[in-house]
């Protein structure tokens, strides 16, 4: 029994896609070509910020209510309805920090590594569609591009580390660099997964290729790959069991260590987006992407990246720290070996044509 | 005979703090506060919804370094657990670098050799900051008081916005003392 | 259309090679080794910008993947680990600096001249293929040139051998 997808004719359904014809027929209207589709690029790519915004937010304090329920505490919640501005003062706050710069710092990298870190996270959002159509642009090469503005944080990550001028930073900095590289490798494989299932790398194409079937139900590649990329997903950007970077009985604050106020909270901003867009990478290759009954596209987008959000979260409230050597161990030794066995399992499969569902190319 | 105890000259020789004259009364320097007006130009003066917002948001997200250093650091770990959830004012987030910390929970006996390192702490963190003295320990000493290798109070060289008495004080009072420099924060002197 | 394309994409080439340039320029000039790399990572990203302007996106996004994630991290690795306080020798003699200028421009001009007067045959814009350059570029390599392939992948793997044996501790 399928149900009813949401029809696109209905406001409702795809409010940003009804939003986009009319303003481009206001606009076209009276202005020549190249202004409307512009403004209207622009207008979608100030959208997707803000978006980005009140989501980390919102992330910001998911994350401390549910891990504090996980403990059997409460949470922040005096400071709005339920703690939900605890966020917004955070980030207030910070802004209103004063700014330290470190004698010994390097002054223009010191400042430019945020912006270095930050960029890139945002820059994945470009590619991700919330609905049919729905997103600034469809690169046909969408899943490589994700992975290539994944690799640049490493370089701001190396530039804070070295440009704060503490050799604790400078420790810090070489181990995280260490390991983002280490677990480039397994994540670039293990999303070739997806790709070879639906035969292109564009995001849009591989969500329409889901529509039977969504590919974390391929059996047996399927659970395996989508493990194996929240693992790689989790490594990427730093968060507990991986966050070796952060540990405090460590290595102090690793790279941001010297960082303080507006600067710090960009790499805090940059982490959560890096987190989100991980959730949502993953449920777009894995889990169907907007694909869903009843409920409009851009809904089912949002729920399925939170749901993935949420298991990220309940890994970083059980599961202890691993250790550095642990770590870049299960990073060669087993997630690549695994990765590569599971795409050439993929492959053997495609090519008998035995994936469950149909799904994959001829 | 007295021995000559190189660590307790230093001790002595420590900063005291500077007192400035602010809001009318004398007090110690480090209270960084802009809601308050003085008396003589309230009339003149209007206090902005930002100054409301930054205040709210100051107080409502206040930062600690982990800064425990001997026994009132388990009643300050305590005070993180289910029971008292120190979470709920926004404050489970003890940072381990100086630099993005708020407030100084100062936590446990400070001894003559610790003492340049708090100071440096102090100084390492971003204005605005605040500084909570906890226990007994060193508000004057405590028990120790009068030895020869502990600090009678961080007061000599730290300026202290909010002292919290107790051997060591419950997680509540550290609770309370939070919310005193919450008061503080927002009215810019002692409530 | 108010601006016709080919000026927009003339204007994005230029912008882009004047970052290119600068990026080179800056990592010559740059009193610090790391101030260099970072000038590289520049030049190295407005590259890839001109490969999309070309139409090869698979290769500008393997060039920021593999030049930019993981050459440069290895450059950076190797700047932070040796020590910096190797000065590199300032120009002894106004004569060195001269006579310096003088060979640059020379070549400059002799470069230019060449590529100026050059008849380069000229192909005509391809137009954009119908299938991704990813499934171009793959089916070439797998069929017309998988034997460099193999080679390549061979001497990638002699590398590695070579570098886990000399950096194993004995």
């Amino acid at each position: 029994m399928t149900l009813p997808l949401c029809p696109p004719a209905v406001f409702i359904c795809d409010p940003f896609g009804h939003a986009r014809q009319g303003l481009y027929a206001v606009l076209g209207a009276f202005l020549p070509e190249p202004i409307p589709t512009v403004a209207l690029t622009v207008l979608a790519i100030a959208l997707v910020l803000t978006t980005v915004a009140v989501v980390v937010m919102s992330q910001v304090w998911a994350e401390r209510r549910i891990i504090a329920f996980m403990q059997g505490r409460l949470g922040p919640n005096r400071v709005g309805p339920a703690g939900l501005l605890q966020s917004l003062a955070d980030v207030v706050k910070l802004l209103m920090k004063e700014i330290i710069i470190p004698t010994q710092a390097d002054r223009i990298p010191f400042q430019l590594a945020p912006l270095m870190v930050l960029v890139p996270s945002l820059l994945i959002w470009v590619v991700l569609p919330w609905g049919p159509g729905l997103m600034v642009t469809d690169l046909n090469i969408g899943v490589l591009f994700i992975l290539a503005t994944g690799a640049i944080p490493t370089i701001g990550i190396l530039a804070a580390g070295w440009a704060s001028g503490n050799k604790y930073s400078l420790l810090g900095g070489m181990r995280v660099a260490a390991q983002l590289i280490s677990y480039e490798i397994p994540m670039a494989i293990i999303v070739l997964v997806p790709v070879l299932l639906a035969g292109t790398m564009s995001l849009q194409g591989i969500i329409d290729a889901q529509s039977d079937i969504w590919f974390v139900l391929a059996l047996p590649v399927g659970p395996i790959a989508l493990f194996l990329f929240l693992v790689a997903g989790i490594a990427e950007v730093n968060r507990s069991p991986f966050d070796l970077a952060e540990a405090e009985s460590e290595i102090i604050g690793g790279f941001h260590t010297e960082y303080s106020g507006m600067a710090f909270a960009l790499f805090f901003l940059a982490e959560y987006a890096n987190a989100f867009a991980v959730s949502a990478i993953a449920s777009t290759l894995f889990l169907g992407g907007w694909l869903g009954p009843i409920l409009p596209p851009f809904v089912w987008f949002f729920l399925k990246a939170y749901l993935v959000f949420f298991v990220l979260i309940w890994i970083r409230g059980t599961l202890p720290r691993l250790r550095y050597d642990q770590f870049m161990a299960s990073a060669w030794k087993v997630a690549l070996p695994i990765a590569l066995v599971t795409v050439g399992l993929t492959a053997v499969q495609i090519t008998l044509h035995a994936i469950p569902g149909g799904a994959g190319i001829q | 005979m007295a021995v000559p105890d190189p660590s307790a000259e230093r001790a002595r020789r420590v900063q005291p703090v500077r007192l400035v004259e602010r809001l009318g009364a004398a007090v110690p320097e480090g209270i960084e506060s802009t809601t308050a007006v003085p008396k003589e130009i309230q009339h003149n003066v209007v206090v902005t919804s930002f100054e409301k917002l930054v205040t709210w948001a100051r107080r409502s997200s206040l930062w600690p370094v982990s800064f425990g250093l001997a026994c009132c650091a388990i009643e300050m770990m305590a005070s993180t657990t289910g029971r008292f959830d120190i979470a709920r004012f926004g404050a489970e987030v003890f940072r381990p670098s100086p630099r993005q910390a708020d407030v100084m929970i100062v936590a446990g006996t400070v001894t003559t050799k610790m003492a340049p390192a708090v100071r440096r702490i102090y100084d390492q963190m971003p204005e605005p900051k605040y500084v909570i003295a906890m226990g007994a320990c060193t508000i004057a000493g405590g028990p120790f008081q009068g030895s020869y290798s502990t600090v009678p109070g961080i007061d000599n060289f730290v300026p202290v916005d909010v002292h919290i008495a107790g051997c060591p004080p419950r997680p509540d009072a550290l609770l309370w003392g939070i919310m005193k420099l919450q008061e503080k924060i927002e009215k810019g002197r002692p409530a | 259309m108010l601006i016709p394309e080919g000026a927009l994409i003339a204007v994005t080439f230029y912008v882009l090679g004047v970052l290119a340039i600068a990026g080179g320029v800056g990592l010559i000039l740059a009193r610090r080794i790391f101030h260099s790399a970072l000038f590289l990572v520049l030049t190295l990203v407005s590259v890839a910008g001109v490969f999309v302007i070309l139409g090869a996106d698979f290769l500008a996004a393997v060039q920021v993947l593999v030049y930019v994630g993981a050459i440069t991290v290895l450059l950076l690795f190797g700047i932070m680990l040796t020590p910096q306080t190797v000065q590199l020798p300032d120009i002894a003699s106004p004569g060195q600096a001269i006579s310096g200028a003088l060979v640059a421009a020379a070549l400059f001009v002799v470069t230019v001249a060449v590529v100026a007067t050059t008849a380069w045959p000229r192909a005509a814009p391809l137009p954009l293929a119908d299938q991704p350059t990813t499934n171009t570029i793959a089916f070439n390599l797998f069929n017309t040139y998988v034997l460099p392939f193999e080679i390549a992948s061979i001497l990638l793997l002699v590398a590695m051998i070579g570098a886990i044996v000399i950096a194993r501790e004995e």
